[in-house]
C-alpha cells in the first residue's frame, strides 16, 4: 500500500516537472522565435499558433503546480512557491527551476515513505 | 495564394466554421467539468465535518482523475481554440473571463491537492473552496452570455 502511495506522488509531481519544462519550452519558442518573426519579419502565424499552445501549457503548469502545493504544503517554503510562479512568466525560467521541483518530489517521495 | 501552412490551416478552420463546433465541445466541457467540481466540492466538504469516512473521499479523487480533470483539460483546448479561430482574444471580457478561469482552475488545483492528502493519510483540511467555486462560475456564465465591452 506504501509502494502505491509512494509511486503515485512521485507521478503527480513529475507531472509538473513535464510541466515545468514544456511551459517554458513553448514560452522560449514564442518569446525568441515566434514575437522577432512577426515583428523582423512580419511573419504573424508563428504568434496566432504558439500564443494558445503555450497559454494552454501555462494553465496546465499552474493547476499542477497548485495542485502539488495543496496536496504537500509543508515540503514547499514560500519563496519556493514564488520562485516556482515567477519562474513560470520568465523565458528560461521554468528550466531552472526543473530541478529543484525533481528535489521536491523525491523529498516527498522519502517523507511518505518514512510516514507508511 | 497562401504558402504559409499555418495560415492555411486557420483559413481552412474559419472557411469551414468549425468555431460553433469548438464552441459546443467548450460548452460539454465546462458542464462535465462544473459538475465534477461542484460534487467534489460538496463531498469533500462533508468529509471535512466529519460526516463520511475518508473512504469517500478516495472516491471522489478516483472520479475526478478520470472524468473531472479530463474535462478541465478539455474545456481549456476547445476554449482557447475557439477563441483563437474566432479572433475573441482582444475583447475585454474575454480578457476577465481568462483571470477567473486561470481562478476556477486554481480551485480544482486546490480541491485536487486535497483529496490527494487525504488519501496519503495527511488529514483533511481546514477548509473547503465550495462558495468561491459557485461566485467565480456565476461570474464566467455572465460574462460569456453579454460579452461587456
Amino acid at each position: 500500500m506504501s509502494e502505491i502511495k509512494a509511486t503515485d506522488k512521485t507521478r503527480q509531481v513529475s507531472l509538473l516537472e513535464l510541466m515545468s519544462y514544456a511551459e517554458a519550452t513553448t514560452l522560449i519558442l514564442l518569446v525568441c522565435v515566434a514575437m522577432p518573426l512577426k515583428y523582423l519579419g512580419d511573419w504573424q502565424s508563428g504568434v496566432r499558433l504558439l500564443g494558445p499552445v503555450h497559454g494552454f501549457a501555462f494553465l496546465v503548469f499552474v493547476w499542477s503546480a497548485i495542485e502539488a502545493i495543496s496536496a504537500n504544503p509543508s515540503v514547499w517554503t514560500w519563496l519556493e512557491r514564488l520562485r516556482l510562479f515567477l519562474g513560470a512568466m520568465l523565458p528560461f525560467g521554468g528550466i531552472l527551476n526543473a530541478p529543484m521541483i525533481r528535489r521536491k518530489s523525491r523529498h516527498g517521495s522519502e517523507q511518505e515513505l518514512t510516514r507508511c | 495564394m497562401l504558402t504559409d501552412p499555418i495560415e492555411l490551416w486557420f483559413v481552412i478552420i474559419t472557411t469551414l466554421d468549425v468555431y460553433l463546433w469548438l464552441k459546443a465541445f467548450h460548452v460539454i466541457a465546462v458542464l462535465a467539468f462544473i459538475g465534477g467540481l461542484t460534487t467534489g466540492a460538496l463531498g469533500l466538504a462533508t468529509v471535512v465535518e466529519g460526516k463520511h469516512s475518508f473512504a469517500l473521499a478516495g472516491r471522489i479523487r478516483q472520479w475526478d482523475r478520470v472524468f473531472t480533470s479530463p474535462a478541465l483539460l478539455a474545456t481549456w483546448g476547445f476554449g482557447i481554440a475557439a477563441a483563437a479561430s474566432g479572433d475573441w482574444f482582444a475583447q475585454g471580457w474575454l480578457q476577465f473571463k481568462l483571470v477567473l478561469v486561470l481562478l476556477l482552475s486554481a480551485f480544482h488545483g486546490v480541491q485536487a491537492g486535497h483529496l490527494r492528502r487525504i488519501a496519503e493519510g495527511r488529514g483533511p483540511p481546514e477548509r473547503t473552496l465550495a462558495v468561491p467555486v459557485l461566485l467565480c462560475v456565476a461570474t464566467i456564465a455572465a460574462l460569456a452570455v453579454v460579452k461587456p465591452g
